[in-house]
């Protein structure tokens, strides 16, 4: 057992399990609203956000590793850094 | 009888490395933060201590004082206590008492969020319980054997977590800013949160240049 893998299941489990099920309740939310009148907008815009969080993070990080080159390694040669 | 005992010490340095870790793992934790009140990262060093102790006694030698302990010899009874500790650690602490205690951390988390707390830093401490051995494989293998051990282990760690952690930390971050978003609490702090997991290794770069 890894302490990366473990966070990478934990992010992965919410992205992809936790969130989506939050938008369809969000959705589901916003209907209810807007059937009795309620603003509805910004909880619909919430459950939007729910299922673009994957694309969000892919985005980010495909930004970050272009702007980077490869992953991170200012410490290569640690010694060489001073 | 002196060196048999210091060797007696230096071969449960790794030992006391895995209680290190196991100490860092609770206070994950009891801390608002991974580096607020420091004491995971001081759990974290004295472990990056532990398991380059030799290498930091080899700074001796360059001192023209001559340090001819090694890790374990010494008597059989010194050697049966070695063992005993080492198995005590392994089996108990490593391989049973850290196990329950991140059970106990899940269920704590639990009870959190009945509290309207967030159960995240009692998950990461759960996590972090049950990956000492590979955690400590880990930090073993940054020890480069030379004098500057120590510091290559913390910078290896550094750049582990900046180029691994940080990025799945960041799309944590991005979840809880949606649901953040969502409940009507403040979000632009975990965005930007997440920018600096994502840009952590370029702001160290631009301190640097700064310099």
């Amino acid at each position: 057992m890894n302490f990366l893998d473990g966070i990478t299941n934990l992010t992965n489990w919410m992205g992809n399990v936790i969130m989506p099920t939050v938008a369809g309740l969000f959705f589901a939310l916003a209907v209810v609203r807007y059937a009795r009148g309620y603003p509805h907008q910004y909880i619909a815009w919430s459950g939007l956000m729910c299922l673009m969080v994957q694309a969000c993070c892919a985005v980010w990080r495909r930004s970050h590793r272009n702007r980077a080159g490869t992953t991170p390694t200012p410490f290569g040669s640690p010694c060489a850094a001073w | 009888m002196i060196n048999d005992g210091i060797g007696l010490l230096l071969g449960l340095a790794p030992v006391a490395a895995l209680v290190a870790l196991v100490l860092a793992g609770l206070a994950l934790r009891n801390q608002g933060s991974v580096l607020q009140n420091g004491r995971f990262g001081l759990w974290m060093f004295w472990a990056a201590v532990m398991l380059t102790l030799p290498q930091i006694l080899s700074w001796f030698s360059g001192f023209g004082v001559p340090v001819p302990f090694s890790a374990g010899g010494g008597t059989a009874l010194f050697n049966t206590f070695n063992v005993d500790i080492t198995n005590f650690v392994n089996q108990f602490v490593v391989g049973y008492l850290a196990p329950v205690l991140a059970a106990w951390m899940v269920l704590r988390g639990v009870v959190e969020i009945s509290e309207g707390r967030s159960p995240l830093y009692s998950i990461l401490g759960a996590m972090f319980l049950l990956s000492i051995a590979a955690t400590q494989a880990l930090l073993q293998s940054w020890n480069s054997g030379t004098k500057f051990a120590t510091a290559d282990v913390l910078a290896g760690l550094w750049t582990y977590t900046a180029s691994r952690i940080l990025p799945v930390a960041a799309g944590l971050a991005i979840i809880g800013a949606i649901l953040n978003f969502a409940f009507g609490k403040p979000a632009m702090r975990l965005i930007c949160c997440a920018a600096g997991f994502l840009t952590v290794s370029a702001l160290w770069r631009l301190v640097v240049s700064m310099m």
